[in-house]
């Protein structure tokens, strides 16, 4: 059976982590997604990833993120990769025929790169009536501060996640340690791009999309903004705690910064706790028998749990707990979220194989679809593969066109620019280079 | 509401708490026709989950219920008995999709399982939202945000090193898992719309969350084994007048120049600041030289100076938002993003907006339902009972 997004094409103009992550969801289930590269223009930005790299390879050490910091790893199985500067005439013509041939349209650079090359979404449904464009910017597409730039490190706070993240009671805010709008949003481009073909498959009507990161990411704070707005306050940061419900929090297992979490939501959930804890005296007290009483006295009751877990492994403990009906999980460390016996009988990871011979894990999707099943059928593509399928097998350019577009610089064939005559890299570190 | 992208879809919601209902109001909320089914009596959880208004419990006043479960219809329905489940399958079999969150299984055994409906309903579309999936050795796990935040990973790197890991503030873990439910339940509806078929899309909340650590952290920890431990708010939060700022460097330009224009202090043009790699975490004796020079500046500037005048500079600068900062926030009033709702017991309140929006598919701002506010609606008008069965079946504990 063909996969459920075969047949419908997407240009994705975007980087990074979020709009990739959205393009991402749509490659694996069946969309050609045809990845837009910038040619590579030597800025020190460049000129610094360059060394890097030329570092890299003196000393002989494989880095697994060579080449797309981990980004591209993870993200672009399945994807195609083409080069085109679109701010170059040739290149907007190029990708105005490209449009022309595509469903999807996907872009996260800053509102005015695409209008300043006349490729807005009014340009662009002139060319394709039904096309779909998704714009994904740091504050929308609209507004005073369209422009400015913003990734999911500030996003973070402008979004008021990091205000409402901290210890319980505590004045300062605190950073996700993860850039976490990024993730969220790419969520949620999978699912725009997904209500609109919805829509389009109904009516044949494409449209323009607007995701704005903080937008998105303010959506996941409901609760924080109404008690804002019933209370007219700023709900007190909770730590690991759920109000009104106790215990809930990180306890201290054995080994260095090890870790169990611990929920409990009813009074029989905290009876089965008493009884892995084998019943002690104090599990008994006034102060402990109901939920409310236990959320009262959340300090000193984490600090008997804590006594009690200090000194057991979290993952043992935690499986006493499940089959005892107690939600609790061990806290894991990076290298440890991958082969968990669920994420094992579950088939999660797949084992993305590289060009040497290794391999490593790539994500799987938060949802299951069995008549229209994920397939990883080819690993991220170099830096521009598939250039001339594209702009010779779709576009039909003859051999010399090509030529003259690489000549041009209007496509790269390669991710680094190449240097001037007479110019070479200063070692890291040193000044700028000089011709 | 007509002319919107999922108008005229209709889904039969048996969701409860968070994960569940987000999926649904972000259904809802795009134009799908949603039916919450809520157990006579209390009904949905959340209902008895604050904040409330004023702080006084009020099932038609949670801050919670109300966000999650706007523009959506309510009707109660004991599914624990014979007649319930009778109505729950007549429900189902005019629906196009079905969405639930109760533990793996139980619907099944009910005889409401995506077996029992799909016979009576072969296009139907189920999604079983579930902390762990409907299968695997953990299926019967139970997990709520914090066990979500440790098992994938995201707790451990975040907060302060010296103390216990800590996860984000709210629900995100739930929050999340009702996005994924729902970009799921999309791809199943296109394939219901494009071919015809139904199925039972299966969403985990583990899997949900087992895709958020930056992906070069996840290739590092695949491939070497390694992983850099949380810092807390080292190097990225520095305290301000009336709050907090963050930056990244980066962006067009130098941070540096433009930290010195912005503080109007030529020391961060020093040779301490010079020829540094403009990728990646700065050195400890960068960042400590870096704090010297800009944390006095900012405790007596506000944030939103730091951030307007970064920008100006094409940098990425930001700081710390709080609900007020950001319901008065001249880029959000210009978006429209909060929009205010009426309901018939909370009042005029305002709420967050649209996750995003598009074009000709508009996102539209309702109100939660009451418990069983449309009851009569429902099992008068599209089942056909009469007010008299109606009375017989609240009587009976049915509705």
């Amino acid at each position: 059976m063909a996969r459920l997004l075969e047949g419908i094409r997407v240009l994705d103009l975007s980087s990074i982590w979020a709009a990739p992550l959205g393009t991402r969801w749509l490659a694996d289930m069946g969309a050609e997604v045809i990845k837009v590269q910038e040619v590579p223009k030597l800025t020190p930005q460049m000129i610094q990833r360059m060394q890097a790299m030329q570092q890299a390879q003196a000393s002989g050490a494989r880095s697994p993120a060579a080449g797309g910091g981990g980004y591209v790893q993870e993200l672009e199985g399945n994807k195609r990769s083409i080069s085109l500067d679109f701010e170059t005439p040739k290149g907007q013509e190029l990708l105005r025929r490209l449009v022309a041939i595509s469903d999807v349209l996907v872009d996260n650079h800053r509102p005015v790169v695409l209008e300043r090359s006349h490729l807005d979404y009014e340009d662009l449904r002139q060319i394709k009536p039904d096309i779909i464009v998704v714009r994904v910017t740091a504050m929308g597409a609209t507004g005073p501060e369209r422009n400015y730039s913003g990734f999911g490190a500030t996003i973070d706070g402008l979004s008021g996640l990091a205000f409402h993240t901290g210890y319980p009671y505590e004045d300062e805010p605190m950073r996700s340690g993860i850039n976490y709008a990024d993730p969220v949003v790419g969520m949620h481009v999978g699912g725009a791009v997904m209500l609109a073909l919805v829509h389009r498959q109904r009516t044949g009507e494409g449209q323009n999309v607007d995701v704005g990161l903080r937008d998105s990411t303010i959506t996941q704070l409901g609760e924080l903004f109404m008690d804002y707005s019933m209370n007219h306050r700023f709900a007190p940061r909770l730590g690991n705690r759920e109000l009104g419900l106790a215990p809930h929090g990180a306890y201290r297992t054995r080994g260095e910064d090890r870790w169990i979490t611990i929920a409990v939501n009813s009074d029989d959930e905290w009876r089965a706790l008493s009884r892995v804890m084998g019943g002690p005296d104090w599990t008994q007290e006034e102060r402990f028998r109901d939920m409310h009483g236990r959320w009262q006295n959340h300090d000193e009751l984490d600090a008997l749990i804590n006594d009690w877990t200090q000194g057991q492994d979290a993952t043992e403990l935690a499986e006493r707990l499940q089959a005892a009906g107690v939600a609790a999980t061990p806290v894991l460390t990076v290298p440890e979220i991958f082969n968990t016996p669920q994420h094992q009988a579950r088939d999660w990871w797949h084992m993305m194989q590289q060009p040497d011979g290794t391999a490593y894990h790539y994500y799987g999707p938060g949802w299951k679809l069995p008549e229209t099943p994920v397939e990883i059928l080819t690993p991220p593509p170099p830096y521009g593969q598939d250039n001339r399928s594209v702009y010779q097998g779709l576009l039909g350019l003859s051999d010399e066109e090509y030529a003259q577009l690489v000549e041009e610089k209007v496509v790269s064939e390669s991710q680094y620019p190449t240097l001037p005559p007479g110019m070479t890299l200063p070692p890291p570190g040193g000044a700028a280079p000089r011709s | 509401m007509a002319g919107q992208a999922l108008s005229g879809i209709r889904v039969l919601d048996f969701t409860y708490h968070i994960a569940g209902p987000y999926c649904t109001k972000l259904l809802a909320d795009f134009g799908a026709e949603v039916l919450k089914v809520e157990p006579p009596g209390g009904g949905d959880v959340s209902r008895r989950l604050g904040p409330f208004l004023n702080d006084e419990p009020n099932p038609e006043a949670s801050g919670m219920f109300l966000y999650l479960n706007t523009n959506k219809q309510s009707v109660t329905l004991n599914l624990e008995t014979e007649a319930g489940r009778t109505m729950a399958r007549r429900l189902a079999a005019e629906s196009d999709v079905i969405v639930e969150n109760f533990a793996p299984g139980a619907l099944a055994s009910l005889g409401l399982g995506y077996d029992d409906l799909s016979a009576l309903n072969p296009r139907v579309v189920m999604v079983s939202i579930s902390p762990f999936g409907q299968d695997g050795p953990w299926r019967d796990w139970k997990a709520d945000e914090v066990n979500l935040h440790a098992i994938s990973g995201l707790m451990q790197i975040t907060g302060d090193p010296e103390r216990e890991p800590l996860k984000n503030g709210g629900h995100q873990a739930l929050y999340n898992t009702g996005i994924n439910a729902f970009t799921g339940a999309l791809m199943a509806i296109f394939a219901q719309l494009a071919r015809g078929v139904g199925q039972h899309v299966d969403v985990s909340a583990y899997e949900s969350m087992s895709y958020m650590i930056e992906p070069p952290r996840v290739v590092q920890a695949s491939t070497l084994g390694t992983f850099t431990n949380r810092v807390g708010n080292t190097g990225t939060l520095y305290p301000a007048a009336n709050g907090h700022v963050n930056f990244i460097r980066g962006g067009s330009g130098n941070t540096y120049e433009v930290l010195a224009k912005v503080t109007g202090n030529d020391e961060f043009l020093s040779d301490t600041f010079k020829n540094l790699p403009l990728l990646g975490a700065a050195s400890p004796q960068v960042r400590e030289a870096l704090e010297g020079l800009l944390v006095p500046w900012l405790l007596e500037h506000p944030k939103e100076e730091f951030y307007h005048s970064g920008q100006a500079g094409g940098q990425n600068f930001g700081y710390v938002a709080n609900p007020e900062d950001l319901v008065a926030s001249p880029q959000l009033q210009a978006r429209a993003f909060f929009v205010d709702v009426e309901h018939p017991v909370a009042g005029h309140l305002t709420y967050p907006g649209a996750p995003y929006r598009l074009s000709e598919t508009p996102w539209h701002a309702g109100r939660a339902p009451l418990l069983g506010e449309h009851n009569g609606a429902v099992y008068i008008d599209r089942l056909g009972f009469t007010p008299a069965q109606m009375v017989e079946l609240t009587r009976a504990g049915i509705i």
